[in-house]
C-alpha cells in the first residue's frame, strides 16, 4: 500500500443516480430550501395568532435554526454514541498488538490524523467512522482485539475499509447529510406540531359551540383542517427524503468497497462479505438500511460498471428529486426577493447555483435517457462525449418544443 | 443453602481452568485475552445478526471460542456433579468386579467399563447440545465434546 491521493475514484461520471457528489449536493439543496419553505409557514402560523414580531427577517431565523438544529443534534448524537458504546481511547487498552496494527495501517494508507476509540460489546467485530470537528474518528468494536489475533487479514480489510471512508471524504459528506436530514426531520416535526396545536386551540376555544351554527368559525376550522391536510401532503416528500438519504449512505459504502479493493485486493473483502453472518436481508432492510446488503456489495465489488448503470427507477427518482429542488427553490425565491431585501446577497448566489445545478442535472438525465436508447453502454471514453452531446441536444430540443407551443413566445 | 455460593465459585474456578486447557488445544491465539473473555456471556451468539461486518453493531466475523469453552466446561462439570452420586456406586462396583476378575484370570481380555461408557456418552451429549445451542456447527460441536471428555479423563476408545 502507498499513500493515496484524496480524490475519490471516478467510475462513471454519467451514472448520476449512483454518483454521490451530485446526489449529495441535490440532497443538501433540497433539505435547505425545504427547511426554509416549511419554516416560513411555521412563522406565518405563529404570527397569525400572536403579536410576536421577530427581530430578524424570517428567512434568516429559518437558516439560523437550520444550522443550530443540524449542529446540535449531531453533537448530541456523538455524545450518545460515546456513552452507548462506552468508548475509550485505544491507548487506554494497553493492547500493543492492536495499537501497532491499527497505527501501521493508518500510517501506510493516509497522512491524516485519525483518533481511534474502542468500545461496544467484547464480541463485536465491527468498526465505524465518523467525524468530530473535521477530524476522523474510528470506533472499533472490542471484538476486533480478538480478530487481529485470529484473522489479521480480515482485520486489515475492516480497517482499510474505514480508512477508505476517510480517503473518499465520506465522513464529511455523511456528517453533513445526517445533519441536514436531522434538521429537516426536526422542522417537519415542528410543522406538524404547530399545525395540530393550532387545530386544538380552535377546537378548545370559545368558538367551539358556535362552530356548527355560525359560518365564520366553521370556515376557520375547515381551513385549519385543510392546512393540516396540506401538511400531510408533505409526508410523501419526507418519505422520499428518507429513501434518498439512506440510498446516499449505501452508495458511499460501495465506493469505499471499491477503494478498499484497490488498496489491498478483493480477496479479504470478498471473504468478509461472504462470511456466515452476512445472510440475505429483507426488502425493508434493503430499502431503509444505511449499509447495502452483503449480497449487493459482493455484486457491486465484482462488477462495478454493471452495478453503476442507471436503472429506469433510479433515473426517475433522481429526476423527481431534481424537479422538487427546482420547485422549492422557485417557491423560496420570490418572497426572498420581495420581502427580504437584505437577504438577497445571502440567498441569491445559492439560488443561482441551484438553478445552474438543476439545469446541469437535467442535461445529464436527458443524456442518460438517450444513452440508454442509443448507445446502451459506455465502453470507451469517447462515448462520454456522445452522452454530453446527446444531453445538450435534448435540452435544446426541449426548450424549442416549449417555445413552439407557447403562443406568446417570439423564440423563432 | 449454606455453602452454595462457595460451591458455585469452586465450579466456576474449575471450569475456567478446564476451559484454559481446552483453549490451549482449540484456540491458542485467544490465550492472550483469556481472562477478559472468560467472563463474557456466550449467549450473545444466539442474537440475530442485524448488521454487516462492515457496519458498527452486533457482528461476529470469526467465532470467539473462549466464552464458549467456559460455558461448555461449566455444562460438563454440572453434569458430572449431578450424575456422580447416581453413577458412583455402579462405577465403583464395576471397577472392583473388573479388578477381581483380572486377579482371578490374568489372561482375560480387558473389557470397557459399562458405567464409564454411559457417563462418557452422557457427557458428550451434554457438551454437544450446549455447543449447538451456542450456534456452533455439528463438526465443531463433536470435536469440542471429544476434547472436553478427554480433558476430564474420559478417554475416547
Amino acid at each position: 500500500m502507498t499513500i493515496c491521493d484524496s480524490k475519490p475514484t471516478p467510475l462513471d461520471p454519467f451514472a448520476i443516480p449512483q454518483a454521490t457528489t451530485e446526489r449529495f449536493t441535490l440532497f443538501l439543496l433540497l433539505a435547505f430550501f425545504g427547511t426554509i419553505m416549511i419554516a416560513r409557514q411555521i412563522f406565518d402560523l405563529i404570527l397569525r395568532h400572536t403579536s410576536f414580531q421577530p427581530f430578524l427577517p424570517k428567512d434568516v431565523i429559518a437558516i439560523v435554526v437550520f444550522f443550530i438544529v443540524a449542529v446540535s443534534i449531531s453533537m448530541i448524537r456523538h455524545i450518545q454514541l460515546r456513552r452507548m458504546w462506552c468508548l475509550q481511547p485505544l491507548s487506554q487498552f494497553h493492547d500493543d498488538l492492536l495499537s501497532k496494527a491499527v497505527n501501521a495501517l493508518i500510517a501506510s494508507t493516509t497522512n491524516r490524523k485519525v483518533a481511534v476509540w474502542v468500545g461496544g460489546h467484547p464480541l463485536d467485530q465491527s468498526a465505524m467512522t465518523f467525524t468530530l470537528f473535521g477530524r476522523p474518528q474510528f470506533m472499533l468494536g472490542r471484538g476486533l482485539r480478538m480478530l487481529v489475533r485470529k484473522q489479521p487479514k480480515l482485520f486489515e480489510t475492516i480497517i482499510v475499509h474505514e480508512l477508505a471512508h476517510v480517503i473518499n471524504r465520506d465522513i464529511v459528506i455523511n456528517s453533513m447529510t445526517f445533519a441536514a436530514f436531522r434538521a429537516v426531520v426536526f422542522i417537519f416535526f415542528l410543522y406538524f406540531v404547530v399545525q395540530i396545536a393550532e387545530l386544538f386551540a380552535i377546537f378548545l376555544s370559545s368558538e367551539l359551540p358556535q362552530m356548527f351554527y355560525v359560518p365564520e368559525p366553521q370556515r376557520i376550522a375547515w381551513s385549519q383542517i385543510d392546512s393540516l391536510a396540506r401538511a400531510s401532503a408533505l409526508a410523501p416528500i419526507f418519505v422520499l427524503l428518507v429513501l434518498e438519504h439512506r440510498r446516499l449512505l449505501r452508495i458511499r459504502e460501495h465506493y469505499a468497497d471499491w477503494r478498499t479493493a484497490s488498496l489491498i485486493g478483493e480477496d479479504g473483502l470478498a471473504a468478509l462479505l461472504t462470511s456466515p453472518n452476512s445472510g440475505d436481508k429483507s426488502a425493508r432492510y434493503r430499502l431503509l438500511a444505511r449499509h447495502p446488503s452483503a449480497e449487493d456489495r459482493f455484486r457491486a465489488l465484482k462488477n462495478p460498471s454493471a452495478f453503476l448503470r442507471a436503472g429506469s427507477f433510479d433515473l426517475a427518482f433522481a429526476a423527481f428529486m431534481t424537479a422538487l429542488t427546482a420547485y422549492w427553490v422557485g417557491h423560496a425565491y420570490p418572497p426572498a426577493i420581495r420581502d427580504l431585501k437584505d437577504l438577497e446577497t445571502v440567498l441569491l448566489p445559492l439560488i443561482a447555483f441551484t438553478i445552474f445545478f438543476t439545469a446541469y442535472l437535467s442535461m445529464i438525465f436527458s443524456g442518460l435517457i438517450f444513452r440508454e436508447l442509443v448507445v446502451c453502454s459506455i465502453r470507451t471514453e469517447s462515448e462520454y462525449w456522445k452522452t454530453w452531446i446527446l444531453g445538450g441536444a435534448s435540452i435544446v430540443l426541449g426548450v424549442e418544443l416549449v417555445y413552439l407551443f407557447d403562443e406568446e413566445s417570439n423564440f423563432f | 443453602m449454606p455453602g452454595e455460593n462457595q460451591w458455585i465459585r469452586t465450579l466456576s474456578h474449575i471450569a475456567r481452568s478446564l476451559a484454559y486447557d481446552l483453549s490451549i488445544e482449540i484456540a491458542p491465539e485467544e490465550l492472550d485475552l483469556f481472562d477478559e473473555y472468560a467472563d463474557v456471556d456466550p449467549n450473545k451468539h444466539l442474537r440475530i445478526h442485524d448488521d454487516e461486518p462492515l457496519a458498527f453493531g452486533i457482528s461476529e466475523i470469526v467465532i470467539i471460542m473462549t466464552p464458549i469453552l467456559v460455558s461448555l466446561a461449566k455444562a460438563a462439570l454440572e453434569y458430572l456433579a449431578v450424575k456422580a452420586p447416581e453413577f458412583g456406586y455402579d462405577l465403583a462396583s464395576d471397577i472392583l468386579r473388573e479388578r477381581i476378575n483380572n486377579w482371578a484370570n490374568p489372561k482375560r481380555a480387558q473389557l470397557p467399563n459399562p458405567t464409564f461408557s454411559i457417563m462418557r456418552e452422557g457427557l458428550t451429549h451434554v457438551v454437544e447440545a450446549e455447543a449447538l445451542r451456542l450456534g456452533l456447527d455439528n463438526d465443531t460441536s463433536s470435536k469440542l465434546a471429544a476434547a472436553t471428555c478427554q480433558r476430564l479423563g474420559f478417554q475416547v476408545d
